[in-house]
């Protein structure tokens, strides 16, 4: 009888520890691999692979999670046209994408009583997608090493991903998440990075063609606090 | 030659193994940690208040060509309420921000909050010079403001940490280098400094005191 009484106790308590830690707040962080693909003006269009980092802080009720969001890559594109005012180049170099979104968690059960909380995240992004140009073609106008292209973008995101469910977030719950998110351009800018303390604008320009980002991110990482 | 070369490498390998049988430790007189407590508003408003203070002091002297040159009361009332993306390198952006960032939240730590209320306190105090001090010469920043407390906190939390180990070693060098990480924990306000006292029960047992000051 008593050990029937304490089984029942137990399992009772395992069911309620399912959401594990909930009604907190929570920073967490880790490292990324992004797969970007570019569809840029002349219908030039590029796929790069990269790495990066991300980083979330937010509120966790039971089952719902709201977030403030970054992900941040870096990586190499070939070639690509870029085009402000009269200055048109095509080259190849490096970019870095830096991304900003709230967003929205939901969290559900891979199975009963699992260690692994599955969720599902959506929300609006902003970006800031800047290039340096290594290897450059000067079509027209004037360009120099030290340019920088640059553009900003909005659009969505949503992402699936996995994280311990741990009594609490004390023990540092481990997440993976793969995250997908496509952006359109709205203003172009060309910098001037002589004095890397102080970046000159030299122009910028509303979006005359469309420029579509779209990322493809696995994101991993652990709850710091 | 070879001889004696091996004769004094064997000398200090001995020596070396010597010391770790013997396993000495340096006599610590204080000991460092976080000890998280509740604030009154009055104290909160307080320490955000001096945060507030030393950012209008400190933001002409870290960067006076900016400041003469960009900065002016009309550019404030033009750029106030206005939120952009900043086109600043990542010496700016991934550098001076996340280190700033992690210096309010290790001072917020020092003063007894626990991690989330520092993390609370360094976004408000980074919101307030974006969008009310740093407006003098150009619009608040989109990446100033999450990147300062967020990877701030992150970069603070492995500095929190780090340092804490570096100066219960008690070793001058690691000391010194657990306060220049972390110099919050130089000053007066840090309340983490424990004094320890060495006690012996008259048995042959000894033991540590730890001291906690109010």
């Amino acid at each position: 009888m008593n050990s029937k009484l304490l089984l029942f106790i137990l399992t009772l308590l395992n069911s309620t520890f399912v959401f594990a830690y909930e009604n907190e707040f929570a920073l967490k962080g880790g490292f990324s691999t992004a797969f970007s693909h570019l569809k840029y003006i002349d219908h030039s269009q590029d796929n790069a692979l990269g790495i990066g980092f991300n980083t979330n802080f937010g509120y966790k009720f039971k089952r719902w999670e709201f977030n403030l969001t970054s992900f941040i890559a870096f990586g190499e594109m070939e070639k690509l046209t870029y085009q402000i005012g009269n200055t048109r180049v095509q080259g190849e170099g490096s970019f870095n994408h830096v991304n900003f979104a709230p967003t929205a968690r939901y969290y559900f059960d891979v199975k009963e009583n699992g260690n692994w909380k599955c969720y599902l995240s959506v929300g609006p992004v902003w970006s800031l997608n800047t290039f340096k140009l290594e290897d450059f073609t000067i079509e027209s106008g004037a360009y120099k090493e030290e340019y920088r292209y640059s553009y900003t973008s909005r659009g969505w995101l949503v992402a699936l991903g996995f994280e311990e469910g741990l009594a609490t977030k004390y023990l540092k719950p481990t997440f993976i998440e793969f995250l997908y998110s496509y952006q359109t351009a709205y203003e172009i800018a060309l910098l001037d990075n002589s004095d890397f303390k102080n970046v000159e604008t030299l122009n910028t320009d509303k979006v005359r063609t469309n420029i579509y980002t779209s990322i493809f991110m696995i994101n991993f990482g652990i709850v710091f606090f | 030659m070879l001889k004696i070369s091996i004769l004094i490498v064997f000398s200090l390998f001995s020596g070396f193994i010597h010391g770790e049988e013997s396993n000495p430790t340096r006599d610590a007189m204080w000991h460092y940690e976080y000890i998280d407590r509740n604030h009154e508003k009055s104290e909160t408003w307080k320490h955000l208040g001096i945060i507030y203070a030393a950012s209008w002091a400190l933001y002409p002297l870290t960067q006076p060509t900016v400041f003469k040159d960009n900065g002016s009361f009309k550019n404030y009332g033009n750029n106030f309420g206005e939120v952009v993306f900043d086109r600043d390198t990542p010496f700016w952006n991934w550098l001076v921000h996340p280190i700033s960032g992690s210096q309010l939240y290790l001072y917020y730590r020092a003063n007894g909050y626990n991690r989330i209320d520092s993390v609370g306190l360094t976004f408000i105090s980074s919101t307030l010079f974006e969008f009310t001090v740093e407006v003098y010469t150009e619009p608040a920043s989109i990446q100033d403001l999450y990147q300062t407390p967020i990877l701030g906190s992150i970069l603070g939390y492995g500095i929190e940490n780090l340092s804490l180990w570096l100066l219960n070693t008690n070793h001058p060098i690691a000391k010194f280098l657990g306060h220049t990480l972390n110099p919050s924990t130089m000053f007066g306000f840090f309340e983490g400094k424990v004094r320890t006292v060495p006690s012996l029960d008259g048995k042959g047992g000894a033991g540590v005191t730890f001291i906690y000051e109010f």
